[in-house]
């Protein structure tokens, strides 16, 4: 049904500006509400007590100061055992030779007595010690082992000789000079060998594992082993 | 308006006659309207202006009386409001009607366009077909408008709408109005005089006041004629009206004595017929216009529709059904309530079914 308003325009848009002020203020007044009720209740669920926060700060910060004592104390502790790391990896590196120096023996058998032997270690570069020597195995050149000595015959020598090949210490034994000398009243087959010293026993094939030198690059020292020979040929 | 299916107050509705002051607020839900409150005052001083005493009064009622709110309509005052019927050119494309509409109406009725708010509704088409469109306007000056509108702002009464007194007759009336087919008519019989409005599809056709047809030319009437005091032509009118005679044993009519009732009836009985016959004639031009519909019903309201017996001779002079209009006619209410509506509750209760929006 037809409704009619005979109110004037200009009153009806004033009313009608009113309404909508009021909507608005009620609107906002409602949407404050909401807001501080909800912050009421977001504080009461999820806020909790300002003395706990700044507890747990202080809390927190006496954690923070004991994890930075810890770690203070561990880097010492670090800084000791990297030393001895660093010590143990360097002597880790020196090889035995003595070990060589007993098979040698070992392998002269009866008939073959030794007067001198002793490593050759040429170097290709600086001279590098410990862990760095260790690393930069390049800087090396053949480690080579020399042995000198007498044997009853020439088939002692050769047999000597093989039997130095077979350890599969070296990579070449070779024979440099043999000759007949007079030996205690008698006579003997004096030797030079030439054994060139495997650098990579433990490592794979085709990879080569470095060997620390025994003392320098120019050291090759010669031990005299005439009287640690054992028996006489 | 209702909010989650509750029962929402309308605004009051306000109905200043020339005795009486009238106020019914309703509410409206899922079981339809209600009467929640009614209060009728007598004026201050009949046929007068509204005075700002008499609003004040009013508004004081209402505080007293169950009335919820400060909105409140009105109803243009009948000396204030302009109406008419006009032809308008065909509705097309690129003519504003509205804009033709004001300049032809500030034309017939001499008035400046911007001086008055105006509306106006279309007229179901009339038989004789023409390229035009028939509008009926109703108009009120904005000076009249605002003097009202300040009259009740000033007792924080707030005027949401000043409608059209036909429109709330035919809201008040609905399903008397809807379940009747062709053309109903509405009587509002008032203090001052009679109001006509002739309904056609719902649609309000045509309004005619009948100045003369008021209660208090016929109280006027009884008085030079009968030569009896006014209060007991009211008494006698109110409680015997124009009963037939034979209904005598009547509660009503026991304590009116037969003589003065005979007199008072016949009295009242040429007044009606008068009113009937300027009824009719105008009920001809509406059957000129349309043909083809036919006459309903009567439908009578206001205070003059409370004489006893007055329907059943306005039904037997003009010769189709003719029923009272109440507020509870279209709406539900409590005994209470219920005890208070009548007939001349029922503009109000149109007043109160405006619909703002």
């Amino acid at each position: 049904m037809l409704s009619v308003n005979l109110i004037p325009m200009r009153r009806r848009q004033q009313r009608l500006l009113r309404a909508r002020k009021k909507g608005w203020i009620v609107a906002a007044t409602a949407y404050a509400t909401l807001l501080v009720v909800g912050y009421g209740a977001w504080r009461m669920v999820w806020g909790g007590d300002p003395r706990d926060q700044a507890q747990q700060l202080v809390m927190v910060k006496a954690d923070i100061d004991e994890i930075n004592q810890s770690i203070t104390r561990v880097r010492a502790t670090l800084q000791e055992v990297s030393t001895a790391l660093h010590a143990n990896q360097m002597v880790i590196g020196q090889p035995d030779w003595s070990l060589l120096l007993a098979l040698v023996a070992k392998l002269r058998g009866d008939e073959v007595v030794l007067d001198r032997c002793g490593l050759d270690v040429s170097a290709k570069g600086p001279v590098a010690t410990g862990l760095l020597a260790v690393a930069s195995k390049e800087a090396f050149g053949p480690i080579l082992f020399h042995l000198q000595g007498h044997a009853r015959t020439q088939a002692a020598v050769s047999q000597f000789s093989l039997r130095l090949e077979r350890t599969g210490l070296f990579e070449t034994v070779t024979l440099l000079k043999t000759n007949r000398e007079p030996f205690k009243g008698g006579e003997a087959m004096a030797f030079n060998l030439e054994c060139q010293v495997k650098t990579a026993l433990a490592d794979p094939p085709g990879k080569a594992k470095p060997m620390a030198p025994m003392k320098n690059s120019s050291g090759a020292g010669m031990a005299d082993v005439s009287d640690a020979g054992g028996n006489t040929p | 308006m209702k909010f989650f299916g509750f029962q929402e107050r309308t605004p009051i509705g306000i109905d200043i006659g020339g005795k009486n002051a009238k106020a019914v607020q309703m509410s409206h839900g899922p079981r339809g309207w209600r009467v929640e409150a009614t209060a009728a005052i007598p004026r201050t001083e009949m046929n007068a202006p509204l005075t700002r005493t008499e609003v004040r009064r009013l508004a004081e009622v209402l505080g007293r009386r169950s009335f919820t709110g400060r909105a409140v309509v009105l109803a243009v005052p009948g000396d204030k409001q302009i109406s008419g019927t006009m032809e308008l050119p065909a509705r097309s494309a690129g003519i504003s009607l509205d804009a033709a509409a004001r300049t032809e109406f500030s034309r017939a009725y001499k008035c400046e366009a911007n001086t008055f708010e105006m509306t106006y509704w279309d007229l179901p088409a009339p038989a004789r077909a023409a390229r035009t469109t028939n509008v009926m306007a109703v108009a009120c000056p904005h000076s009249a408008a605002d003097a009202l509108i300040d009259l009740f702002a000033a007792e924080e009464l707030d005027v949401v709408g000043l409608d059209a007194r036909p429109w709330a007759m035919a809201r008040a009336c609905i399903p008397a109005v809807e379940d009747a087919a062709g053309i109903v008519l509405l009587l509002d019989i008032g203090w001052n005089g009679s109001l006509l409005v002739i309904l056609h599809g719902g649609i309000v056709i045509y309004e005619r006041m009948f100045t003369d047809s008021g209660i208090s030319t016929l109280l006027a009437e009884l008085e030079s004629e009968l030569k009896i005091d006014p209060g007991v032509a009211d008494f006698v009118l109110t409680h015997a009206g124009v009963l037939p005679m034979e209904n005598a044993d009547t509660k009503d009519a026991i304590s009116v004595p037969a003589e003065l009732r005979a007199e008072v009836r016949g009295v009242a009985a040429g007044h009606f017929e008068k009113m009937a016959r300027d009824l009719l004639e105008s009920v001809s031009y509406t059957k000129h216009q349309y043909p083809d519909a036919t006459i309903s019903r009567l439908l009578l309201l206001g205070g003059g529709a409370m004489i006893p017996g007055l329907s059943e001779q306005m039904q037997e002079i003009i010769g189709f059904e003719c029923r009272v209009v109440t507020p509870l006619s279209s709406a539900s209410g409590s005994a209470t309530v219920a005890r208070e509506c009548n007939a001349g509750l029922t503009i109000a209760a149109g007043l109160a079914q405006f619909d703002e929006n």
